[in-house]
């Protein structure tokens, strides 16, 4: 079954802005509860999966909506050969989690040591994914792999619903 | 799909785990490192670090007893003066150690004056700061060693002193006078908000003080200001700086250094030996220093409402970033040496809160010189012979349901 890379990557687009709006409304509850005690750690999380997750994405499918035939999969891949989508997941993760813990710590007026460990992590992650990536240890997807052309100078190449085009 | 993505589900399981661990750390786990003001007169001083969790110094075991006999009679009371009685020798050498003793002559010594021991002839103020209505801050080894004699006496090694104080005083509902003491509440109603002031004069500045919640220095080891004000017998008590809510920031308590970690650009109050008040910033002097210079104790939250007469905030400072109106504490000085104990109500729907302009503001009206802001919101709360007299508002979100939260420390006139 062919997945167009354009829809999958509206679709992971689509997925972390839900999640950036569900990480908004609770700061914006959170900050109702606070007595006007706010951090912008907990106000702005939700930037974090909106400009690193669903904007390179839905950009992506913005700028090339109108190409037919453009395979989306291959500029993701081209990045994906060293930031999986796990590992963009990963490092969001991370970074989201630890923006809204140190927003809450702010907010009760309260600090820790161990929050330097979130963006630690993140960057472990990335450090992690590109030394794999030198080393070509990574699993190459599928779809960068040198394929025989056909006559009509499409891929052999028969994508499934499971390739990773992220 | 599990399958495909195991790593990153590992991960994420890893994240919450650690989540779980920070949040735990952060309000739950209490870590002791050391004895409050009662540690006793060999009490090393302890500084964070150096000891991780569990330390307790020679004073560790009559602290012990204290708290566990908290609240449980009022022979209770004759328990905690003793134990008072090895904070205060604590207290007392630990002041000698830094050649540093009570500025009063002997206590017990009726005040002269109408308004509280000490105005007019008992002393002056200290140049350069502002001081309570004690006598020469520049008192002579002799002065020392009589005022630690009486201390000793007066905080009943003889297991007399406190009955002593206890027959003296006369108590009423909004006042406290006995011959070394006067309190005197008040009621203001500012901005829509209700302001309970405490004015408070002695012949001593030994009499403010500082508690530890349990008794012990550490983190997240708390109480309610009430809980904590009835362990020392507090006359008057209001909460503290809440220094176990963060990592950094000088804690001197009673004469003793606890944690020694600047955190840069912070202001502290400084409450020296003499009593006199002072505004540091900690960038600018570490806390050896400032025991060097004779400082007793520190707060260390913020920021200075007033130095030198003159309103230091203005209507964009705030905690944090805290807007708005909230509940307040603070304490002041005014230029005749009389404390001043300020909590405002707020969060209510009778109190809207105080900004912290507004308190200054309102601080500044009442006379005082220095005056310094300390924890508020629902932390906010004074204690007056054992009655909360605000409407703290620890256990709910604009009710004023009356509930403490507990805190780190108090800040309180007792014996």
């Amino acid at each position: 079954m062919y997945t167009s890379g354009i829809e999958k990557s509206f679709k992971t687009g689509m997925a972390y802005l839900a999640v950036s709006l569900v990480i908004a409304a609770a700061g914006a509850v959170y900050g109702l509860f606070g007595h006007g005690v706010y951090s912008y750690y907990m106000t702005y999380a939700f930037m974090i999966p909106l400009l690193a997750g669903a904007m390179p994405h839905l950009i992506s499918v913005l700028s090339h909506i109108k190409d037919e035939g453009y395979d989306g999969r291959k500029d993701a891949a081209a990045v994906g050969k060293i930031f999986s989508g796990d590992t963009q997941a990963a490092v969001i993760a991370a970074l989201t989690t630890g923006s809204l813990v140190k927003g809450a710590l702010d907010i009760y007026g309260t600090t820790n040591r161990l929050l330097i460990a979130y963006p630690v992590i993140a960057a472990l992650t990335v450090a992690a994914s590109v030394l794999i990536a030198k080393k070509g240890t990574t699993k190459k997807p599928v779809y960068l792999l040198e394929s025989p052309q056909d006559e009509s100078g499409s891929d052999a190449y028969e994508y499934t619903s499971g390739d990773t085009a992220e | 799909m599990i399958k495909k993505h195991k790593a990153l589900l590992a991960y994420m399981l890893v994240l919450a785990v650690f989540t779980t661990y920070v949040i735990m750390d952060t309000f739950v786990i209490s870590r002791v490192y050391g004895e409050g003001s009662g540690s006793g007169t060999e009490a090393a001083t302890q500084l964070e670090g150096e000891t991780d969790s569990g330390s307790v110094d020679n004073g560790g075991t009559e602290q012990g007893t204290a708290n566990s006999e908290q609240g449980t009679s009022d022979s209770k009371h004759k328990t905690q003066g003793s134990d008072r009685e090895s904070a205060d020798l604590g207290q007392d050498t630990g002041e000698n150690g830094h050649k540093h003793g009570p500025g009063s002559g002997s206590k017990g010594t009726p005040p002269s004056g109408g308004h509280g021991p000490g105005s007019g002839s008992k002393g002056t103020p200290p140049s350069g700061g502002h001081s309570p209505k004690n006598g020469s801050s520049k008192s002579s080894d002799s002065d020392t060693e009589s005022s630690s004699s009486s201390e000793k006496s007066a905080s009943g090694s003889t297991g007399t002193s406190a009955s002593t104080v206890a027959s003296t005083a006369a108590s009423t509902q909004d006042s406290y006078q006995d011959d070394n003491v006067s309190i005197n509440l008040k009621e203001y109603n500012s901005n829509g908000t209700t302001v309970h002031v405490a004015e408070v004069s002695s012949d001593s500045q030994t009499y403010l003080k500082t508690a530890f919640a349990q008794g012990s220095y550490g983190k997240n080891v708390t109480a309610t200001t009430s809980d904590i004000a009835d362990s020392v017998d507090a006359i008057l008590a209001i909460n503290g700086d809440y220094y176990g809510a963060r990592e950094k920031g000088y804690v001197i308590r009673n004469g003793e250094l606890y944690r020694n970690t600047a955190n840069a650009g912070a202001e502290d109050l400084v409450i020296y030996k003499d009593g006199s008040f002072g505004i540091i910033n900690e960038s600018e002097v570490s806390a050896e220093e400032l025991l060097e210079k004779g400082a007793v104790q520190t707060l260390s939250f913020g920021p200075a409402l007033i130095e030198n007469g003159k309103v230091s905030v203005d209507s964009d400072d705030e905690v944090g970033r805290a807007m708005g109106s909230n509940p307040r504490t603070a304490i002041g000085i005014k230029s005749d040496g009389t404390y001043i104990f300020v909590v405002s109500d707020g969060r209510t729907d009778e109190s809207e809160g105080l900004s912290l302009l507004e308190l200054a503001e309102f601080m500044s009206s009442l006379g005082v010189e220095t005056a310094y802001n300390l924890d508020g919101g629902g932390s906010s709360t004074m204690v007056f012979n054992g009655d909360i007299v605000n409407t703290p508002t620890g256990g709910g979100i604009g009710n004023g349901s009356g509930s403490e939260r507990k805190v780190s420390d108090i800040v309180y006139i007792g014996y």
